[in-house]
């Protein structure tokens, strides 16, 4: 089935740029149609409030394979980042994506942020 | 009620607010209003043994506007009550500066002042705003709903 290739704007910083850059040119030849979401998915990640001193981060954009689940991309953010680890065992910090809080079962899409919250306090 | 009316109603912002206006805007909403309560939250100067200095405010912008909004709607649907209005500061706030401030409409009293306290308890409870208390012994987020 044919597939428009529609790359996002940072997909310079992509690490498959060269194999997309082919598949582009083959595409162009009429050879081959693919969505970038075929190989991988950016996505955003934000840290709040003692999150950001812990982790020393306040944003991170990374490259996740298709079929991740939060969990999955959880992990990996565990074992980049031992701080957020640390935090996350006393399970007090809930998790967004696209500010709706999700079960880390769901299945992370192209293009979604995702956000480490930690207890509210406002008022 | 249009994005600009709940814009108006709903608002996460860094400037203080005038209790007064914030009240007649509610009143004036409607004709039926009998009785208005209000929750005025405030910076202390002390809390846990500790002297406060400042307090920081931070947001999930997008979010927890959407909470906010949320929290009315839910308060609209389960009390007797005609209007409601929140409104959160972020930011810097001095010692005795305005920090939160809902506003309910009602016909009685007892729905206004029911509704009002569900609605700062639950803004506590869902909504994505975190609290930075500057003390002699340096900065600390506080974590407890009190």
């Amino acid at each position: 089935m044919t597939k428009m290739f529609h790359p996002p704007g940072n997909l310079l910083l992509h690490p498959l740029r060269e194999s997309i850059k082919t598949l582009t040119e083959n595409a162009e030849k009429g050879i081959l149609f693919l969505t970038f979401q075929e190989f991988s998915k950016m996505v955003k990640i934000r840290f709040f409030a003692v999150l950001k001193k812990i982790v020393g981060k306040e944003e991170v954009v990374l490259d996740v394979e298709k079929g991740t689940t939060l969990e999955q991309l959880l992990n990996r953010l565990e074992r980049d980042l031992p701080p957020l680890q640390q935090i996350m065992k006393e399970g007090k910090v809930l998790i967004s994506v696209n500010q709706e809080v999700v079960p880390k079962e769901c299945l992370i899409q192209n293009g979604d942020e995702i956000a480490f919250l930690p207890p509210f306090a406002g008022g | 009620m249009d994005t600009k009316q709940l814009s108006e109603r709903i608002r996460v912002q860094t400037e203080d607010f005038s209790v007064e206006e914030e009240t007649n805007k509610v009143k004036n909403s409607s004709k039926r209003i009998g009785g208005i309560v209000t929750f005025l939250g405030t910076a202390r100067d002390f809390s846990k043994g500790r002297d406060i200095h400042k307090i920081d405010f931070e947001h999930y912008p997008g979010m927890a506007q959407k909470r906010l909004a949320e929290i009315r709607e839910q308060a609209l649907k389960d009390y007797d009550i005609i209007e409601v209005s929140i409104i959160h500061r972020v930011g810097e706030i001095s010692i005795g500066d305005n920090i939160v401030l809902i506003v309910v409409g009602a016909e009685h009293r007892k729905d206004a002042f029911r509704a009002c306290s569900w609605c700062i308890d639950e803004l506590k409870r869902i909504t994505p705003i975190w609290k930075k208390e500057t003390t002699p012994q340096g900065e600390v987020w506080v974590e407890e709903h009190p």
